[in-house]
């Protein structure tokens, strides 16, 4: 008992000599945090690299978020800009500088401070078009450069081509320029840290540093001793000892390791999953706590035409908005939710994803499963006879009939695919369903262009401009009308977002993006279906987590893993 | 000749009588072997008339109705016994559990009548039918619902999806072989019958002045080599040989392949040494030169000619060293890419699955076809101047037979399994079409919940476990039976 | 016999350009490569996906960057990974290790079981004892090989919850912690016997379908056996039958087996199947599903080649362990 009090004031003291570390709030405040422990999380894949310049997919980023600072971050209670490296800021010049002033006294694992050489090497090497890191995308807009300088020692600066409203969040990694230099400058940045690395070379400037990788089978990180963030009572975190991702492949056996109590959270795809957990708690075999249904998940399945098809006959239909109202009145987002997730989820309306709660709107219109209007849209469009196979035809007896394609091997999806088309073939619209490989949707859609209907979904962010790729009407995903002719609602949709992303007040660019949403939910350019249920999971053995209210599938279901403990 | 030809082939089934017979006492000598094979005709009978014996048809769902359990077939009503019935069944998922529920509600009796008039199909695919084996007029009213084996995930009855998946998996299995067979037993035959000999395919557009000549008159060579009278002397020899549509055809196969060759390798070179640097560009630019003279002279000088066996073999052995798990992926992601129907589908499955397996069979052709050849009936055919493709096919393949029968029902166990790995991986046949392993992997997505509490949808590996058990049983008795080499 | 080695050894050459070139060539056939999946992106533009294929060497002609391959394979380098950005064979190479633990003791457990049980049913052919043997191996060959290890996974849940504690690991192939210790800390031996205690399961699926297949081969070996002339003999000669039996018929019937031990070789190295999916061993499998629906085509072709190789010397090696074992047979 003693001998805890004297570390605690030796660990006190050593924050004090912290010269502005970052103070991590914990959810709750009632809980006595518990310093040691190890987390054991999970992932499908394991990392391909510990290279910030190289990784291109999330198995390796949720490895490299818990070892490699960045500069700012989302705030996880406001989901407004906070600084992580970063510790205050000053925006000038109309938006177009920020200046950056750095915590004092962080330092890397090896005991070198973090500086703003560090910051601004780490910028050259994302946007140095020779190394191919996935962050380039956070160094240019418009294909205009955002210029990186060092002020001082602490200081950096960001010079914007044009004002862009989410320039706050730098959330690029940054990396040890004594480690990174020398390879950088042999062209050989690209060969660093890899998965077969030392672990015990690998620098770093996180909660956690490399301890273990076992290819296939398990991360281990531990504790770093110099990381610079502590809690409300000024400890030194993170209180976890070690932070251990396994790697399962097969979803029913990571769902067996978690009800056998082997990983600490877990989130449940759908009503079945939560069956076999809520049964094993009732049971008392598991010491677990799970919200079916707390959220719904960021990504967005929908469905689109293609404006520009070659057959002038469907391009016209699918121009027409009535069309795509009546074949939104076809879907049954009921048994949708029901048979593709599983039983639990939400029907979309409009492009933002409906955890986003800054800029989500629900006051759009909606046009619900109704075959019966849908039919009578159909005739007002000329479609009022059926030939002898069902199938509507128009005046000139061409039948109402197309291919809808999806990629193979997404179950979720493909439910839909087979909902719809069932759908519509009661009335009378033949759709030809057939999925088709990843790699082959992508070409149909950006080179070939000889799809009709597409089921796809994009990775949603909280961000919505950064999907200005999609809305804009230059844009390379602006997929379903490549132009030279658009609709007044695209020119529309176009203008709200270059608003939007240059628009810094908050409030002012809420109304922009509700705006936004109502016109996509009208027109329909992008038909949106439906967003699976998130069910998180938890042994009641972790703490420092989100009580139920709190949680949100952008954030999960901790604000900080510095603040994650296991309770003795 | 004809009388000797005639005598030869009753002969020939005077052996084969006496043959089949003893095979046939061999094969009695298994009893499970005959269970098996009558359960298996049994199956393909139910798969045949699976329009039948479904109560509804194949992509017929009952949205609320997802993964509901058996129904419950009742045979007694007030204590008395009576016509089977069901009662009307109504799911719900429980609020707390995430459960789901079923409550019967048995106010009205449904009795089930046997061969009645259902849903509308098409019997055998023309024939306008409405008879089921099992129903009622409230199935068809949709007033209850007749589940022998329960829903799966999409509110489908799991027992008419089996009959018709039945009809895929059950013949992906033997047409899979069957094709793989074929190419196997030609590519085998031709192998093994043309082993040890070359086959001319092209004579060559140019003849190199053969060294005789060249002592006799050097220039008179090079002179006719230059000016072309080289291409006509071929081309008089194919004409007084009339096979003159074949030399064209060869002249135009030789310059394509090599003067392709010749291009892509240009091009190969160009790209090539651009990154190379040091010593190995120097090695690779001298590398790239002999291939590229090597070419021009193939071009204009070269004879192709073809090994058969060795280029059967040789592919055979490519095909062997590449793994299949490989072949069915790219294969099905390269064939996935086209506008497909159902069955335009179960043609690839079954391509790619044949097109995989192939080369096992055309080995062991080759070799029974290297011990056949030598027989003394073939060689008799040939001494009596039957053409090679005739000897091929009325006398040794019909010597292989028996084999080969054993063969195939040895390997259509292993495309029935394939078929269900490939669903396994998503790549297989698409919903709503049917088949064994299909709904196997959707039971296997559905995991430790489909194990406790839907037993029922691990029905279809019953049937795929118990067909490849009775393939088994089938292909050792005939193994036993039709080897020609067991005698006991 | 050298010189036959030689020999052989030069016709691999053809085989293995063959087999490697249309490997490639229908890599290229399938749609897209490694960089199409970022194009959906929205955050990415043209001109970045462009410059990654430009880095990733994906922009040049396919015979090119099969040459590179090629040329890199001769020095005995397999390339670069596209996705881990490090050579393929530092890749490779731990997942070998893995999967070949398990192919190594499923192979142990097909031979130990599958030899003695073709013998015994050969010797009692039509028995009921063979029967129920015969049908054990045909209900191991009839489970489809994913679903097997569902089962087994399922089965180790169950006993979990009959005994309170693990009878048999959920998956994986090593325990976090040992006796309390951290796994790297414990002593060597405790680490083999954690790692073989987590193979049982993952052996039982991956070792049965081929103990089936071998025990019908075996029994078929020794009926051919049975029935020849030299067992006549040797039975004429007054022989006692237990000699009969394992010196003259097992000898003789073991010999396709003993020179199949050759063909063996890939598969030590090639993975142990969907087995180490389901149940989540580390292995080869489940990163080649990964680089095949990835189009990373470096892993993809140096796990190929690596096959090959060893397919080839596998072959070679069966061939020699068929002329050492049967004296009958000669190469000139």
């Amino acid at each position: 008992m003693k001998r805890s009090i004297w570390i605690l004031m030796v660990l006190a003291l050593g924050a004090i000599a912290l010269a502005q570390p970052k103070v991590f709030k914990s959810p709750n405040p009632g809980e006595t945090p518990v310093f040691g422990g190890d987390f054991r999380d999970w992932s499908t894949d394991g990392p391909k690299t510990f290279n910030p310049f190289v990784a291109k997919e999330t198995s390796s980023t949720d490895v490299m978020d818990l070892f490699l600072p960045t500069l700012t971050g989302y705030n996880p209670y406001t989901l407004e800009p906070e600084g992580n490296l970063a510790k205050s800021w000053e925006v000038k010049n109309k938006g177009l500088t920020i200046v950056f002033h750095l915590r004092k006294g962080a330092k890397w694992s090896d005991g070198q401070p973090i500086t703003a050489d560090d910051v601004i090497f780490s910028a050259k090497v994302h946007a140095d078009k020779k190394v191919g890191s996935n962050y380039i995308k956070s160094f240019e807009i418009d294909g205009k450069p955002i210029v990186w300088s060092k002020i001082d020692d602490y200081t950096v600066q960001a010079d914007f081509p044009k004002p862009f409203a989410p320039a706050l969040i730098q959330s690029w990694y940054i990396v040890p320029k004594h480690v990174f230099e020398k390879a950088y400058k042999a062209g050989k940045v690209n060969e660093m840290w890899d998965v077969g690395a030392d672990p015990a070379k690998i620098v770093s400037g996180g909660p956690f540093m490399l301890d273990k990788y076992v290819p296939g089978e398990r991360v281990i990180l531990k504790k770093n001793p110099n990381f610079w963030g502590v809690d409300e009572k000024g400890n030194k975190l993170p209180y976890l000892n070690r932070y251990i991702f396994t790697i399962v492949k097969d979803r029913n056996a990571a769902l067996a390791k978690f009800l056998a109590g082997e990983l600490d959270l877990y989130t449940a795809s759908d009503a079945d999953q939560i069956a076999q957990i809520v049964d094993r708690i009732d049971s008392k075999k598991l010491d677990a706590t799970i919200f079916p249904n707390a959220d719904v998940t960021t990504g967005t399945n929908f469905i689109f035409f293609n404006w520009n098809n070659k057959d002038q006959w469907k391009a016209r239909l699918f121009r027409n908005k009535k069309f795509r109202v009546a074949m939104a009145y076809l879907m049954d987002k009921d048994s949708m939710i029901e048979i593709a997730l599983g039983g639990l989820g939400k029907p979309q309306w409009s492009p933002i994803s409906i955890p986003v709660k800054q800029f989500f709107t629900d006051d759009v219109v909606k046009y619900k499963y109704n075959p019966k209007k849908a039919a009578a849209l159909l005739a007002e469009l000329g479609f009022r006879k059926k030939n002898s196979a069902g199938v509507l035809v128009d005046a000139s007896g061409r039948p109402l009939e197309f291919r809808l394609a999806t990629n193979q091997g997404n179950n979720t999806r493909d439910k839909i695919c087979q909902l719809f088309s069932e759908d519509a073939k009661k009335v009378g619209v033949n759709v030809k369903y057939a999925p088709i490989a990843f790699n082959e949707l992508v070409r149909e859609i950006l080179n070939t262009r000889d799809f009709d209907a597409i089921l796809i979904g994009l990775t949603g962010g909280i961000e919505p401009a950064f999907g200005r790729n999609v809305w804009e009407l230059d844009g390379p995903l602006h997929m379903w009308n490549y132009g030279p002719d658009f609709e007044s609602f695209e020119i529309l949709i176009d203008k709200l977002m270059k608003q939007g992303a240059t628009t810094l007040e908050q409030s002012k660019r809420r109304e922009i993006y509700v705006r936004f949403q109502q016109v996509v939910a009208e027109n329909l350019p992008l038909t949106y279906t439906v967003a699976p249920a998130y069910n998180p999971a938890r042994l009641n053995k972790v703490g420092g987590l989100f009580a139920k209210d709190q949680i949100t599938s952008i954030v999960g279901q901790y604000p900080y893993v510095e603040t994650v403990f296991i309770k003795k | 000749m004809a009388d000797a030809e005639t005598n030869l082939i009753e002969g020939l089934s005077e052996h084969s009588q006496s043959y089949w017979q003893k095979a046939w006492q061999r094969f009695r000598r298994h009893p499970f072997a005959r269970w098996a094979g009558s359960f298996l005709i049994i199956l393909y009978l139910l798969a045949l008339f699976a329009d039948f014996v479904a109560p509804y048809p194949e992509a017929k769902s009952f949205r609320k109705l997802q993964f509901v359990e058996p129904t419950k077939v009742y045979y007694t009503a007030d204590g008395h016994l009576s016509r089977p019935y069901v009662c009307k069944v109504v799911r719900t998922r429980n609020k707390h559990t995430f459960k789901l529920e079923f409550k019967q509600d048995c106010s009205a009796h449904y009795p089930i009548y046997f061969i009645v008039h259902g849903y509308p199909y098409k019997f055998l695919g023309f024939i306008p039918m409405d008879l089921h084996l099992l129903g009622g007029p409230w199935l068809v009213e949709e007033k209850a619902q007749l589940f022998l084996w329960g829903t799966d995930d999409f509110g489908r009855d799991l027992f008419s999806r089996i009959w018709f998946g039945a009809r895929i998996s059950l013949t992906i299995g033997i047409l899979a072989s069957l094709v793989a067979l074929i190419i196997g037993v030609i590519m085998g035959a031709v192998s093994g019958f043309y082993a040890g000999q070359k086959t001319h395919l092209v004579r060559g557009v140019f003849h190199l002045p053969t060294r005789e000549e060249w002592r006799l008159s050097g220039g008179a060579a090079l002179l006719r080599l230059v000016s072309g009278s080289e291409l006509a002397r071929g081309f008089g020899e194919a004409r007084r040989e009339r096979q003159l549509p074949l030399f064209l055809l060869g002249l135009l196969v030789q310059y394509a392949l090599w003067g392709g060759g010749i291009y892509i390798l240009w091009i190969t070179m160009q790209g090539y040494m651009q990154v190379s640097k040091g010593l190995e560009h120097v090695i690779a630019q001298g590398i790239f030169m002999l291939l590229m003279l090597y070419m021009i002279w193939q071009l204009l000088f070269g004879r192709v000619q073809i090994d058969a066996d060795d280029l059967v073999m040789r592919s055979t052995e490519v095909l062997a060293a590449i793994p299949s798990l490989f072949l069915l992926i790219i294969l099905s992601g390269i064939l996935a890419k086209y506008d497909i129907s159902s069955s335009m589908r179960f043609m690839l499955v079954l391509i790619i699955l044949s097109f995989v397996g192939w080369g096992g069979l055309a080995r062991t052709v080759r070799s029974l076809v290297l011990q056949l050849r030598e027989m003394d009936y073939a060689q008799a055919a040939r001494a009596l101047g039957a053409k090679d493709f005739r000897v091929l096919f009325r006398h040794i393949i019909p010597g292989a037979l028996g084999y080969l029968i054993v063969v195939v029902s040895l390997t259509i166990p292993g495309y029935i399994l394939a078929e269900s790995g490939l669903s396994f991986l998503g790549l297989g046949i698409q919903e709503p079409s049917s088949s064994w392993g299909l709904l196997l992997s959707k039971a296997q997505q559905g995991g430790i919940s489909a194990l406790r509490d839907r037993q029922w949808l691990f029905i279809p590996g019953l049937f795929i476990f118990a067909s490849i058990l009775a393939y088994n049983y089938l292909g050792d008795a005939l193994r036993d039976a039709l080897d020609p080499r067991a005698e006991h | 016999m050298t010189a036959y080695i030689i020999r052989r050894f030069f016709h691999l050459i053809p085989t293995f350009l063959g087999a490697t070139f249309l490997a490639f060539l229908i890599i290229q056939l399938a749609p897209g490569d490694f960089v199409t999946r970022l194009e959906l992106d929205p955050s990415f533009n043209h001109a970045q996906i462009e410059n990654l294929r430009r880095i990733y060497g994906l922009d040049q002609p396919f015979t090119v960057q099969y040459a590179k391959w090629l040329s890199g394979f001769l020095k005995g380098y397999l390339g670069v990974s596209l996705s881990y950005q490090t050579g393929v064979w530092e890749v490779l190479k731990p997942r070998m290790l893995n999967s070949m633990v398990l192919v190594v003791l499923s192979i142990i457990f097909i031979y130990s079981f599958s030899i003695p049980i073709g013998i015994y049913s050969a010797l009692r052919q039509y028995s009921w004892g063979d029967r129920f043997w015969t049908t054990v191996a045909f209900i191991g060959m009839a489970i489809p090989n994913f679903f097997f290890a569902l089962l087994m996974l399922y089965f180790a849940l169950y006993l979990k919850d009959k005994f309170g504690h693990e009878i048999f690991p959920i998956g994986g192939m090593r325990s976090l912690y040992i006796a309390g210790m951290d796994f790297s800390a414990a002593p060597k031996w405790r680490q083999w016997l954690d790692i073989l205690w987590h193979a049982v399961l993952p052996v039982i699926v991956a070792g049965t379908a081929g103990t089936a297949g071998l025990t019908r081969v075996m029994r078929t070996q020794m009926l051919e056996n049975k029935m020849q002339d030299y067992v006549r003999t040797a039975r004429a000669k007054g022989l006692a039958e237990r000699v009969v039996v394992y010196k003259h018929i097992l000898r003789n019937a073991i010999i396709p087996i003993v020179a199949s031990i050759g063909f063996l070789l890939p598969d030590l190295f090639g993975g142990a199947g969907f087995v180490e999916v389901v149940m989540g061993w580390p292995g080869l499998t489940p990163m080649l599903l990964e680089a095949l629906f990835s189009i990373d085509v470096y892993i993809i072709m140096g796990s190929i080649s690596v096959t090959i190789v060893l397919l080839m010397i596998g072959n070679l090696l069966s061939d020699l362990l068929l002329a050492w074992v049967d004296p009958r047979i000669r190469y000139s």
